[in-house]
């Protein structure tokens, strides 16, 4: 069988927190491939390090030690400057909570990430309604989010994270504040980024219907890969 | 959409909020350009006096008048180049709210001395040639709307009866205080009074050669009338009106420094604003910097907020100024009688922007540095 190459390469990876003189081990000690083109869930009790491990491959926190390489780049050792850079280029974050700025319409929330590239207004607002139009709110891109149901203000936040065409993709419970048939839907729309666009989606979930939709699903616990 | 519409948007997000902080913003924006009037005419009036003029009065009393004698010999002072004569009319016009400087004086040398006061040729031979004509500052004549040939009518006090001045121009003076001003002619109040009050005059003020050797000009002045029955006080312009606004120089003092209080309270209610702004937006802020927002753009979005409040509160202040202290100035008297608020409404609004941006910073900062991780985890 072939391999493809590993779009996320964790070594040795520790993350450690200092409470007072307390040190608390987050990440003990990780070491994780995930290839280009993945579906994977991470998959286990609060407080294990899920998130802590997202963040890190996200590029939003740094490792206390062990290196994180993303598309061949060694994100640990990059300065905050150019790590904003480098998220803006290749991740798009999606939240449990959708985190969408409630002042803008579901357009401008999809244009934000599109801000920070050389496009002119008219191609970003192509490119915000063809992403609209992939997860079906194309005809709701001037509602606020107080218009929209969770479902949608979901959606909006995946075409979002999708729209400046990241190479990873990290959700964070995408489905963790949603109704089933709602949850279903944002896992589906996942799951299609996944195989038609073959992004590389990296997702946290504490459920395990929600985990069923990956290829691949990982445990953590207490800062540990227990299973693969 | 773009950052500058984004802070727009955040701006007006609590909309109680931003409408009494731009309202607070407007309402110290027209008391900065109201006390910065007050302060500009005090200082017009000061500041504008020239160094080569010097102002002769009774050594008693600015009250206490001198011969018209004096007038030859002042002349013939070595050092002084050209002398004129004026006296304090008095009066009252509709009634003591409405009061302007008015002055008798006399055309044919006052224009000589003043030379810094624009007045038309054809003004001033108007004038000489109406016995009971009269010129009017710009100030005045815009505030009671005095137009060529109107009659303006006073009640007299130190030259009682009813008098009757028919305006035969209008002139610019150097500061509120002239030009809030009507002159008269001397010669026609003198042949008005009876013979042995004739010939009295409240001050003489000299244009001297050389503006350096003018204490020396004073000095040879007083020594005229030394030890006579009307001896003299020479002084420089500066000096006789310092005299003049003595009782208001202390309250422009505390006005100048309430002026910079308004700025600070102005700081502190755009920073309080914009500071809890902040605060409630980390969470958005955290949003924005995973998505790849540097720190300086953030800074520049609160930044954007500050200039947006302190913009809009400045404006609406700025063209509230006009109108509302006009109404006030419309009743003022002295040095005030000619101010206007025009020259401090631009600077006003400047002085808020900065003050806006100046107050966005400490925000600005916090902005900038949140955390990532630790403000997703409170937003969640």
């Amino acid at each position: 069988m072939e391999t493809k190459p590993a779009m996320v390469r964790l070594r040795d990876l520790r993350k450690v927190y200092r409470r007072d003189q307390e040190e608390i081990t987050v990440l003990d000690g990780i070491d994780l491939d995930i290839e280009e083109g993945a579906f994977e869930a991470l998959m286990g009790p609060s407080g294990s390090g899920k998130t802590t491990l997202l963040n890190l491959i996200a590029g939003i926190d740094r490792p206390s030690s062990g290196t994180i390489t993303v598309a061949g780049t060694d994100v640990g050792k990059k300065s905050e400057g150019d790590l904003a850079d480098w998220r803006a280029r290749h991740v798009g974050f999606i939240f449990q909570f959708y985190n969408l700025l409630p002042v803008l319409t579901a357009a401008e929330n999809v244009e934000i990430p599109l801000l920070l590239t050389k496009l002119s207004r008219s191609e970003r607002q192509k490119r915000v309604r063809t992403a609209l139009r992939v997860v079906g709110l194309e005809e709701r891109m001037n509602h606020y989010p107080r218009q929209l149901s969770g479902g949608q203000e979901q959606r909006v936040a995946i075409a979002r994270a999708f729209v400046s065409d990241p190479t990873l993709l990290i959700a964070d419970e995408p489905t963790g504040d949603l109704d089933r048939k709602s949850g279903d839907e944002v896992l589906e729309l996942l799951s299609t980024l996944n195989e038609k666009f073959n992004k590389t989606i990296v997702m946290v979930t504490h459920d395990p219907h929600a985990a069923e939709k990956a290829r691949i699903i990982r445990r953590l616990e207490k800062g540990v890969l227990v299973q693969a | 959409m773009n950052l500058p519409v984004l802070a727009l948007r955040n701006t007006f997000r609590n909309r109680t909020r931003a409408v009494l902080t731009i309202g607070s913003v407007a309402v110290l924006v027209v008391a900065f350009v109201f006390l910065r009037t007050i302060i500009s005419a005090y200082h017009s009036t000061v500041d504008n006096a020239r160094s080569d003029r010097l102002v002769t009065r009774n050594r008693v009393s600015l009250a206490m008048p001198l011969p018209l004698a004096d007038f030859e010999k002042i002349k013939n002072v070595p050092g002084v180049t050209a002398v004129t004569y004026s006296d304090w009319f008095g009066g009252t016009y509709i009634d003591s709210r409405h009061f302007f400087a008015r002055f008798a004086i006399d055309p044919d040398t006052y224009f000589t001395v003043f030379k810094d006061i624009a007045v038309k040729p054809e003004a001033i031979a108007a004038f000489k040639a109406d016995r009971t004509g009269c010129l009017v500052g710009e100030g005045l004549a815009d505030k009671y709307g005095f137009k060529v040939g109107d009659v303006i009518h006073l009640k007299g006090d130190i030259y009682p009866g009813d008098w009757a001045f028919t305006v035969r121009g209008t002139f610019k003076g150097t500061s509120s205080f002239q030009n809030g001003a009507m002159f008269i002619q001397w010669k026609a109040l003198d042949q008005s009074l009876p013979e042995a009050e004739r010939g009295i005059v409240g001050s003489y003020t000299e244009l001297v050669k050389d503006a350096d050797h003018s204490p020396e000009t004073a000095k040879a002045i007083d020594a005229l009338f030394a030890s006579s029955a009307n001896e003299t006080l020479t002084e420089s312009e500066q000096s006789f009106s310092l005299g003049f606004l003595t009782g208001a120089a202390a309250i422009v003092s505390a006005l100048d420094i309430v002026s910079i209080v308004l700025l600070v309270i102005m700081l502190l209610i755009l920073g309080n604003t914009l500071a809890m702004a902040v605060r409630e937006r980390i969470g958005e802020l955290a949003v924005l910097r995973t998505i790849g927002f540097k720190p300086n753009k953030l800074f520049f979005l609160a930044l954007a907020e500050g200039l947006w409040l302190s913009l809009i509160g400045g404006v609406i202040g700025a063209l509230a100024a006009r109108p509302v202290i006009g109404a006030f100035l419309k009743v003022a008297s002295g040095f005030l009688s000619g101010a206007s608020a025009d020259r401090w409404t631009i600077p006003a609004l400047l002085v808020a922007v900065a003050v806006g941006l100046l107050a966005a910073a400490i925000p600005g900062l916090r902005a900038s540095s949140v955390n990532i991780v630790n403000a997703l985890r409170r937003a969640e």
